[in-house]
């Protein structure tokens, strides 16, 4: 509780004292909103880290700040409290929708992944071969706030002209997809293979997670296009000379032990890299994906 | 220094005794440590397991109130299928109940999640304990030290899955080894305790030991070295020095010093009686050699202070070796005894008396003044053994022979006395028996002479001093020389001339005789053999045989090898004996003489009338010839009795079938008696004394030459 104090003071001392001088205000959205204290204990090595290498160019480091949710940031980015955001391809969209404030300049390896895909999965005994055979079936998606789990799956089976409903609301049919959500990916697939709902989705990664004693009982039905994994993303008006030393800091960060450490720490960042053209265009892709 | 410290029984007595104890009181030291340190081993184990029962009862319920508070924190999780939000728990859940492992499963208890990512034991079905229902919860203690405890998630009406938690419990045992190693220090502690007691205890124990070996040497070991010098003083002969009374207690020491002293005891009779039995005959219980030997050199030490007179007497029992030889040697020792008995019983008192050994025995006469008293104790020895001996119901009529010798006259120590009264003995027995003699430096002489004729004997035959000489034999009728006698004859280097008289009996007493013997019979055999082929083939050798040569048993094989050897026959052999050969009555002399008789030897029985002329004999024994003693023939023209004699005894051996010889022939006025008597044949200084061969053969030659003479004329 009193990190949290600590922010709002923090966020406060920011916008007044500071104004005119060289700060960089770096900010994130918490995984989980009720557990903010993780968030904080998450990214503060990365903090730390910036801090250190940012004062040898004469440019602050602002206190860290955690957004509870999209809505959050997005305002913060608005208010121009916030000069980057670490997050992902959809919540940077959605940031953008409210603000177009935000550009995305770096792209970030999480997980070992540079990108992933969500996959579709059924027990691998069942007679459901596509996603269009899921109509009048449930589903599995791992949380509201999941991209790969919820959000991408849920897009992509909106496109495939199925209607989605959560269990509880539905009405069972032969038309509705039901869903409810596992809360973690590893119960996705402990759920399908118990057969409590008939399919799951999540991030090709995650499905690389599952036991293989349960995986063997599992079949992929469906693989989404890839997704870029992580991105770093500034503001549309931040300073430009600091936003390319910390690009910089950060492009150089994996390359020694405590920058590794720090990003290791922050949401298991493996490094940061320049977007490519390509990616750029993927992140249009999808951007165009969910605004149909 | 040690090893003679060592050498002392005591110090040895009193190491062993305080080793001995040593190690008993060690050994008891030993077992009440093993003693104690078992029970305290028990009670460790006892202890620790009291702790850790209260332990494991707190344990038991707050495992209980583990699994009251899972059953509801896990229930939704469960419901929900949860399994992150379950592996999440599980993980929070372990460090702090110490669980090896937390299996959740199904209502049907299949395995949803073990906790792990890998979650192995996921579809597994665990077996629940029954009665789980009802208890909520069951705790159950497996062998390999492990604890399960099972729970159901939920309730009564809902249920929806079972625990199972895996407890390690260690922590009970990390106490039991923390108690345990309080124990183990404790223990530590009264170790060193119990050592600083042992080493006081061995201390004790050698002090208390040095003390336990003095008292030994006291009451054991010096008893000993007393008794060992006992023993040292009797080994002297020192019989007397007894063990002092002081250790002859009942103890065993002191039975072994009283056992000392009548071992003492025992030694000093032995040693008398061995004494005693060194100086008397075991038989008759006079003194032996050795002590008479001892007495009378006493005696000639008086005797030369006193200047007096000593007789020993030398006697021999007469006959005792027929009796002992035909009657049993328990017959001789009882007749010993008597005897010894007789010959004391007839002199003075203060005379010895003692036994040489066999039939032998010494009177010591002391104090004499005359040699009359000596002839006085003889004689009255002889008129002892008068009465016949009667032992065992035999009449033994049984004489002595007595040779005396006295002091200084005959010897003045007591081996020359001894042995001039047995030259005297000798003397006696010649003498016929039952008789004393005294002795002379002459039978000293004539012992000397029989010593240097057996010196002189042995090697005589070697030395080529014998010779054989040959008296011819006549018929009386014709006077023509019809045989010879074959007679011996000995010229020493040193003795010179040695008559047959002298020389004969010794080389009888000698074995010499059986050589001598087979020259003789060598020499005539070859002779005769010569003068039968040369003079006349009737011509025979008359040889005289003595009684050993009889008893030789190879003298008619001798005799065969000899005729063949020299190619004669055995009627050109006459063999002579005396009567005294006869009167031996051996059943091997009359074998041997018919043997020799078969053979066709002439047997011709000598010196006849000189002895018992015993006419049994000369039918009992095959004789061919008698010849008539010289004694009766140089009588025969002056004594009447002598010629009736002849003239029977001629007629008598006549009537037998026997030739007789008339031996000693000297006149012719004797040899016309014997012609008018029909004595067959002749022999003596009438008609040649005995001559050597050259000269016989001189004899034979004029005799042929007469005879040639007489046919011419």
């Amino acid at each position: 509780m009193w990190r949290f104090i600590c922010f709002v003071f923090g966020v406060f001392f920011v916008t007044s004292v500071y104004a005119e001088q060289r700060i960089f205000k770096l900010g994130v959205i918490a995984e989980r909103p009720d557990h903010m204290d993780e968030a904080f204990n998450q990214y503060i090595p990365l903090h730390e880290y910036l801090t250190a290498k940012l004062a040898e160019k004469n440019i602050t480091m602002a206190p860290l700040a955690v957004a509870h949710n999209v809505r959050e940031m997005a305002n913060w980015v608005q208010a121009g409290k916030i000069d980057a955001v670490i997050e992902g391809v959809f919540a940077t969209r959605k940031i953008n929708l409210l603000t177009n404030r935000l550009s995305p300049s770096l792209l970030a390896w999480r997980k070992g992944q540079r990108e992933y895909r969500s996959v579709f999965f059924v027990r691998k005994d069942s007679d459901i071969e596509s996603l269009e055979d899921l109509a009048g079936k449930e589903i599995a998606f791992e949380s509201p706030r999941s991209t790969s789990a919820y959000f991408v799956p849920k897009a992509v089976l909106g496109n495939h002209g199925l209607s989605l409903m959560a269990s509880e609301q539905a009405p069972t049919d032969m038309e509705t997809l039901r869903f409810q959500f596992a809360l973690s990916e590893l119960n996705q697939a402990y759920w399908v293979h118990r057969g409590k709902t008939d399919a799951a989705a999540f991030n090709d990664g995650d499905w690389l997670r599952v036991p293989e004693k349960i995986r063997d009982d599992l079949r992929i039905i469906y693989r989404t296009k890839p997704i870029v994994r992580w991105l770093f993303s500034t503001h549309t008006h931040f300073d430009n000379d600091i936003k390319q030393t910390v690009e910089r800091i950060l492009e150089f960060a994996h390359t020694e032990h405590p920058g590794q450490r720090a990003l290791d720490s922050a949401s298991r960042i493996t490094k940061f890299e320049k977007l490519s053209g390509e990616d750029l265009m993927n992140i249009d892709y999808w951007n165009s994906f969910f605004h149909n | 220094m040690m090893r003679q410290l060592f050498q002392h029984l005591n110090t040895r007595l009193a190491i062993t005794a305080a080793l001995f104890l040593l190690l008993l009181l060690l050994a008891s030291l030993f077992f009440v440590s093993k003693v104690f340190y078992e029970s305290t081993h028990e009670l460790q184990q006892s202890l620790g397991d009291d702790i850790s029962t209260v332990y494991t009862q707190g344990h038991d319920q707050q495992l209980i109130e583990l699994a009251n508070f899972l059953s509801a924190k896990l229930f939704t999780l469960t419901y929900d299928t949860d399994i992150s939000g379950l592996n999440e728990q599980i993980s929070r859940v372990s460090p702090w109940v110490g669980a090896e492992s937390i299996i959740i499963t199904d209502r049907d208890g299949i395995v949803l999640t073990d906790g792990t990512t890998e979650n192995v034991q996921y579809g597994t079905h665990v077996i629940l304990p029954d009665g789980l229902h009802e208890a909520r919860t069951i705790q159950i203690d497996r062998k390999n030290g492990h604890r399960q405890l099972y729970f159901i998630i939920g309730n009564h009406e809902q249920t929806a899955g079972y625990g199972l938690i895996t407890l390690a419990l260690e922590q009970r045992f990390a106490l039991q080894s923390a108690l345990n190693a309080n124990i183990d220090k404790a223990l530590e502690r009264f170790k060193h305790g119990f050592d600083f007691f042992a080493i006081t205890s061995v201390l004790f124990i050698l002090f208390a030991c040095s003390g336990l070996g003095f008292w030994l040497y006291r009451s054991l070991s010096l008893p000993i070295l007393t008794m060992i010098k006992a023993a040292e003083e009797y080994s002297i002969g020192n019989y007397n020095h007894a063990v002092p009374s002081s250790f002859r207690s009942n103890s065993e020491v002191g039975r072994l010093a009283s056992a000392l002293n009548k071992m003492a005891e025992n030694i000093q009779e032995a040693e008398e009686k061995i004494i005693y039995q060194a100086h008397f005959d075991n038989l008759t219980g006079l003194p032996n050699r050795f002590l008479i030997l001892d007495r009378l050199e006493l005696s000639i030490k008086e005797a030369l202070r006193n200047q007096s007179d000593i007789a020993v007497f030398f006697l021999d029992l007469d006959g005792f070796k027929k009796v002992n030889d035909s009657l049993g040697h328990d017959i001789g020792d009882k007749l010993l005894i008597e005897a010894a008995q007789r010959i004391s019983s007839a002199l003075r008192k203060g005379d010895t008396v003692g036994r040489l050994g066999g039939d032998e025995f010494i009177v010591l006469l002391k104090g004499l003044t005359k040699s009359e008293d000596a002839k006085l104790s003889a004689e009255s020895i002889h008129t002892a053994f008068k009465p016949a001996f009667n032992i065992d119901g035999r009449d033994l009529a049984v004489t002595t022979s007595i040779g005396i010798a006295t002091y200084p006259e005959n010897g003045e120590t007591a081996a020359e006395l001894l042995k001039n009264a047995d030259s005297a003995m000798y003397h006696a027995k010649a003498q016929g028996r039952n008789t004393y003699a005294f002795f002379s430096q002459e039978m000293n002489e004539r012992l000397s002479r029989q010593l240097q004729l057996e010196e002189q004997l042995t090697g005589a035959l070697q030395r080529g001093e014998f010779k054989v000489v040959y008296q011819p034999k006549l018929d009386v009728e014709s006077k023509k020389i019809v045989g010879a006698e074959a007679l011996l004859r000995w010229h020493n280097q040193e003795l010179g001339f040695v008559s047959p008289e002298e020389f004969i009996p010794i080389l009888e007493q000698t074995a010499l005789i059986a050589e001598v013997g087979q020259f003789v019979l060598e020499q005539s055999i070859s002779q005769v053999a010569h003068w039968r082929k040369q003079f006349d083939s009737t011509f025979s050798v008359a040889i005289n045989i003595s009684p050993r040569q009889l008893r030789i048993s190879n003298l008619p094989l001798l005799i065969d090898e000899l005729l063949i050897h020299y190619q004669t026959v055995a009627e050109a052999v006459e063999l002579e004996i005396t009567e005294g050969v006869l009167m031996e009555t051996h059943v091997r002399v009359k074998h041997v003489l018919n043997n020799l008789s078969k053979r066709g030897l002439s047997i011709a029985m000598d010196d006849f009338g000189q002895g018992y002329s015993s006419l049994s004999y000369l039918r009992n024994f095959p004789f061919d010839v008698v010849k008539i003693d010289r004694s009766f023939v140089n009588d025969i023209t002056t004594d009447p009795n002598d010629r009736e004699l002849i003239s029977a005894a001629i007629a008598m051996a006549h009537a037998l079938k026997l030739k007789v010889v008339a031996e000693g022939v000297e006149t012719e006025e004797q040899l016309q008696f014997l012609k008018t008597f029909n004595c067959d044949l002749a022999q003596g200084y009438l008609f040649s004394k005995p001559v050597d061969v050259e000269a016989f053969n001189e004899l034979l030659e004029q005799q042929t030459e007469t005879d040639k003479e007489a046919i011419i004329a």
